[in-house]
């Protein structure tokens, strides 16, 4: 039991902090639509498809009026359709436990979500800054360390983090590129306006679902979607290749990449297959490479070949048995040698994952200033840091309001929802707090916005978040859209696939 | 004082195994109070060694043998010229609490004032602490001073009670254990009060009425650097009760052990490894001892539990987070 | 291709051969036990322990039929059928990106269905059922192989499991025979018996008419070029997979494990020039075993195992 909800938990690109801190909105039915839509909602969220009850937004118009054009029946025929095509072509990930293996699709739901042109237009522009910056400041703490000198971060956040790596110190990385894949987690709030809830800087996933969604949901809708003029993103694929050959050593003409997974029990299996066939490399388990004379090798049929760089997608501590855990069984010996030489890149760089804590988050907006001197284009979500003293005073006093996150700790332990806790919870976590404050941000409750999801058998609103996905080598590159998060369960706030959550295509409209 | 250091390293397999990599921590520093004229490492089998400098500016040789072999030995000879450092001051000044105190020898030093892997705090060191009546001075180099010659008196020396990366209350509870368990306590005393230490692996000449000596002739050592505002880093070695002046041969610093080990290593196959280590220091103007003694320090380890390798591939496998 | 990927390829296939061949060979033996007396039958189960290589019974009087579900249904014991299944499972999981959806999907199934409760209640009734269905689900998985799969470096490590494996099952089984526990007259019922376990039958009589004379069987087995069990296709074919794999690599001739495949070609066919005289029958296939475990150790050491030593020394 436990294997299984560990593999489903952790390979669940919606597992970030998204679903705490969203509050259901009191249903109010909407009076004008029959039929598809007569149990559509409103309440404090903003909608992706709606200005008010009855009246889509201008750039939703077509397709609300395509949706309404069709029968429960033929919306239901086409996500059967949807969900068999996950199934024939393995889009899947694998639930084992008490020696059973389940193959599950992640869900999958048809109506796409749409994001105008300014709105993607913005978005690009603010990912793009914000990734600069937290590569800045990657350079700087495990560089010179200015930014903890001139007092911006607290030095003791960073090098008090367990995912602070010394081993990282004074090693140079191609472009100053720490973070070659980031996934940064947006949501929408109740003023319209997109904020950042949690950038993943370490091994983010889920783009495979993002590719797949596109695939299926194109040909369910054939003509809206041309009709649209939607951008496509099918070159991620070889965006993400070019991203990686830009981090080869210099000395490497012509590099060899591959992506190195922890193997077939993953449940993200899947997602690295499926990257490694769109880009063509190779997909290789620790047992597969060696270094030998700082240099790392695969093991094929016909010898030993170089390796250039590597999409690594296992954790730090596991990547180097020589370096970090001894117990190791799918990292590579001597690997980090080789990186600190030069001889190979490894993409993420390791150490990345000391800027994707929660309390260094709230820093994000000020590392931009800091290192851009600008303001951050897309803001974040408003986090009470509870080291400053103020600011724990204000938490302590509203726990019932606001939703606590322990700090270092991935999304979903930890975590108190003060709104829906029960007063013994708040108690404890009114004494936890007090006792490590250092331990503890807050963030108030968040209405995400919902987009219309088909439910049953009519289209109901559903809260949803969005994941673009960042490509930066030498420049920083998004394809236009990423995984649309859904929490397809009614009035359930979790995105999260074990719990209901599921995703959904995203349509960035072209100008 | 001029020194010519040997210090052998061997392993023994007891099956053959191979695609072995080491890392070693075994070049001495070399600053202003330690010159470095001449440092030589070889490896049997012969292996390409490659160097970089740690995030402690330690000097890591390191290499792979990529071969199938059942003993792999390490040989390094330095020669060092070790300057005995300026005398210490009765006293700090009066400030020196609030300086240590201060945020800016709390940002440069912070993860020396922070408890670390072995290093670290818990309810044996506070009742250790009880128990000894130890508690800072008004002077902080007083209370280091009080604090190394405790540890002297509270510990007795006896090898094989503890392992090199025991955890401090191994230590603790039988009084007993070697130099690397009393770096550990006095490190993790010495952060507890505020005073940024370090742990710092070398090697001792010892004296030739060596009787307060207790650390082991043939073997490296280990002691500890404390921050002392004004001063600077100061050695003391709670081993031997006496500070690391121009005895004391400096290789590597680190928060602890873990840090700066002598050598690390990984390789492939299913054996068991023993040990072996020898180290002469001379100084120069006496003979080299021609071979060294090799001591066993560990004997082959058990094999590792009983936990099936593709089991414990599956689950580490089923584990890895992805975001 | 990485060696890893290629060594499961190898060993998936070599398992599914051996299953194969334990299927036929239990289908046969159970076949054959209602029209045999009980001496018969223990010389049979004696014959089928030594063809399928595994352990007899270790208790004196394990019941036959005991000691037949241990040998099929036994998960964990890599001598059943099931625990070989389970293996050729474990190492297509491994390059499930290799053999394409459908094979895995078709071979999860033979497994799937096999521990089911259902299946060994069939097996007590009709066990010789389950033993044809057994290898139907096999030959099905070959056949999607074939049609699915990219016949390049990984569809040849396929072959040479698959061949190396046919090869040394039919030596076994010949040997099982002919050798078991020394040549002793075989009847006509005894060669019936070891062409149906070779899956021979129809195949013989086509040629030879349904005449059984123990120099002809046995040279049928091992001669014949036409028949795809016989030893003289099987390594036929691996030569021709050796020489596949060792084409991949550029300026490589094709190494020892192709001389040794040659090699045993030669040796067959000089044999086979004569009738079969019955002392040579056992020292002949005795040396063709030896030969495939060095042809197996040399494929092993050029792709697979090799250390990192050799591999840039060569």
């Amino acid at each position: 039991m436990s294997e299984s909800k560990r593999a489903s938990e952790d390979g669940d690109p919606s597992k970030a902090g998204a679903e705490s801190n969203v509050e259901p909105f009191p249903a109010r039915s909407g009076p004008w639509a029959e039929g598809l839509f007569a149990r559509y909602s409103f309440g404090r969220a903003v909608d992706e498809m709606f200005e008010r009850p009855g009246v889509p937004l201008p750039h939703a118009s077509a397709l609300y009026a395509r949706l309404a054009e069709l029968s429960s029946d033929e919306l239901a025929r086409r996500q059967a359709q949807v969900e068999h095509a996950f199934l024939t072509q393995g889009i899947t990930f694998t639930v084992y436990g008490e020696g059973q293996e389940t193959e599950r699709i992640f869900p999958t739901d048809l109506v796409p979500r749409l994001i105008t042109a300014a709105d993607w237009d913005r978005l690009e522009r603010g990912l793009t800054q914000r990734i600069a910056a937290l590569n800045l400041f990657l350079g700087d703490i495990y560089g010179e360390g200015k930014v903890l000198r001139d007092g911006i971060v607290p030095a003791d956040l960073i090098l008090g983090s367990k995912n602070y790596l010394r081993a990282m110190r004074g090693l140079k990385v191609p472009h100053g590129t720490y973070v070659s894949i980031c996934g940064s987690d947006l949501v929408r709030c109740e003023d319209g306006n997109f904020a950042v809830l949690e950038d993943n800087l370490r091994v983010p996933s889920g783009v495979s679902y993002m590719l797949a969604n596109r695939a299926v949901v194109k040909r369910a809708f054939p003509n809206i979607f041309r009709e649209l003029n939607v951008r496509p993103i099918d070159h991620y694929g070889r965006a993400l290749l070019a991203t990686l050959r830009a981090m080869a050593p210099p000395r490497a003409e012509r590099p060899r990449i591959a992506l190195l997974t922890p193997g077939v029990f993953n449940s993200a299996y899947f997602e690295h297959a499926f990257l490694a066939r769109q880009m063509g490399i190779e997909l290789v388990e620790g047992r597969d490479l060696a270094v030998h004379d700082n240099v790392l090798y695969m093991r094929t049929t016909s010898g030993l070949a170089r390796v250039d760089v590597i999409y690594r997608r296992i954790d730090d501590d596991f990547i180097d048995p020589l370096r970090f855990r001894r117990d190791s069984m799918l990292g590579v010996p001597g690997i980090v040698n080789a990186y600190r030489a030069g001889n190979v890149t490894i993409a993420n760089a390791l150490g990345t994952g000391v800027a994707d804590d929660k309390a260094v988050y709230a820093f994000v907006p000020a590392l931009i200033k800091y290192y851009l001197g600008e303001e951050a284009i897309i803001p974040n979500v408003e986090t009470y840091l509870c080291r400053r003293p103020a600011e724990r005073d204000y938490v302590l006093a509203n726990l019932d309001k606001l939703v606590v996150k322990a700090v270092g700790e991935s999304g979903g332990y930890g975590m108190l929802v003060g709104p829906h806790a029960t007063k013994a919870q708040r108690e404890e976590f009114h004494a936890r707090v007090s006792a490590h404050p250092d331990s503890y941000i807050a963030q108030p409750t968040l209405a995400l916005s919902t987009a219309p999801c088909f439910v049953e058998d009519g289209i109901e609103p559903r809260h949803v978040d969005l994941r673009p996905f960042i490509l930066t080598g030498r420049e920083t590159v998004i394809v236009p859209g990423g995984l649309t998060r859904v929490a397809l369960r009614r009035g359930s706030l979790v995105v999260n696939s074990s719990q209901g959550g599921g995703s959904k295509d995203t349509w960035v409209l072209g100008t | 004082m001029h020194y010519s250091v040997h210090h052998v390293t061997r392993f023994r397999y007891s099956a053959p195994i191979r695609e072995s990599l080491v890392e070693t921590r075994l070049r001495p520093q070399a600053d202003e109070l330690q010159r470095l004229n001449g440092f030589h490492l070889t490896t049997h089998p012969r292996a390409q060694l490659f160097t970089y400098a740690d995030d402690f500016g330690n000097t890591v040789y390191h290499f792979d043998i990529p071969g199938e072999h059942q003993e792999l030995t390490i040989d390094a000879s330095s020669k060092v010229d070790v300057d005995r450092p300026p005398t210490l001051p009765e006293a700090l000044a009066p400030d020196a609490w609030e300086a240590l105190r201060s945020d800016a020898t709390k940002a440069q030093h912070f993860e020396l004032l922070c408890p670390s892997t072995i290093a670290k705090d818990g309810e044996a060191l506070e009742a250790f602490l009880k128990e000894t009546g130890l508690e800072p001075h008004a002077c902080p180099l007083a209370t280091v001073r009080d604090l190394n010659e405790t540890l002297y008196r509270s510990f007795t020396y006896e090898s094989g009670t503890t392992r090199v990366d025991s955890p401090i209350e191994v230590a603790i509870a039988s009084r007993k254990g070697v130099c690397q368990d009393f770096a550990h306590v006095m490190i993790a005393i010495l952060r507890d009060w505020g005073i940024p230490a370090r742990y710092v692996s070398g090697y001792v000449c010892h004296r030739p009425d060596a009787i307060l000596d207790r650390s082991a002739p043939d073997q490296s050592h280990a002691w500890v650097e404390a921050f002392l505002p004004g001063i600077g880093w100061v050695g003391f070695d709670p081993t031997n009760d006496c500070l690391a002046e121009e005895r004391h041969i400096r290789i590597a610093y680190g928060r602890d052990y873990a840090d700066a080990p002598p050598t690390r290593g990984v390789f492939k196959g299913d054996a068991q490894s023993e040990l072996a280590v020898a180290v002469t220091v001379t100084p120069s103007e006496a003979p080299r001892l021609a071979t060294p003694f090799l001591r066993v320090l560990s004997a082959a380890k058990v094999a590792e539990a009983a936990s099936p390798v593709t089991a414990r591939l599956r689950s580490q496998s089923a584990q890895q987070q992805q975001q | 291709m990485l060696s890893r990927v290629a060594d499961s390829l190898y060993w998936m296939s070599r398992y599914l051969e051996r299953t194969e061949q334990g299927a036929r060979v239990l289908g046969a033996r159970f076949d054959a036990i209602l029209e045999e007396s009980p001496t018969a039958a223990a010389r049979g189960w004696a014959r089928l322990t030594a063809a399928l290589g595994v352990d007899p019974p270790a208790e004196e009087d394990e019941p036959q039929t005991a000691f037949a579900r241990r040998l099929t249904f036994d998960r964990l014991d890599p001598g059943a059928i099931l625990g070989q299944i389970r293996m050729a499972r474990e190492n297509a999981r491994q390059v499930r990106e290799e053999i394409g959806a459908d094979l895995w999907v078709h071979l999860n199934r033979l497994y799937l269905e096999l521990v089911e409760p259902e299946t060994e209640a069939l097996w007590q009734a009709e066990p010789v059922t389950v033993y044809g269905r057994i290898v139907d689900g096999i030959r099905l998985v070959r056949g999607v192989a074939d049609a699915t799969m990219h016949h390049g470096e990984g569809w040849h490590f396929l072959g040479l499991g698959q061949y190396l494996e046919r090869t040394l099952q039919t030596i076994g089984l010949i040997d099982s025979f002919f050798d078991w526990p020394q040549t002793g007259e075989l009847g006509e019922g005894d060669l019936i018996l070891l062409l149906r376990s070779a899956g021979a039958i129809e195949a013989y009589n086509r040629v030879y008419t349904a005449q059984y004379m123990p120099g002809v069987v046995a040279g049928y087995l091992l001669f014949d070029r036409g028949f795809p069990r016989s030893v003289r296709f099987s390594v036929e074919r691996l030569n021709g997979e050796i020489a596949a794999i060792a084409g991949q690599e550029h300026g490589r001739t094709r190494g020892p494990a192709g001389r040794m495949a040659q090699r045993i070609l030669a040796e067959i066919d000089f044999n086979a020039a004569d009738s079969l005289d019955g002392t040579r029958l056992h020292p002949l296939l005795q040396e063709v075993r030896v030969a495939l475990g060095e042809i197996h150790a040399a494929i092993i050491a050029t792709h697979v195992a090799y250390t990192v030593e050799a591999a840039i020394a060569g």
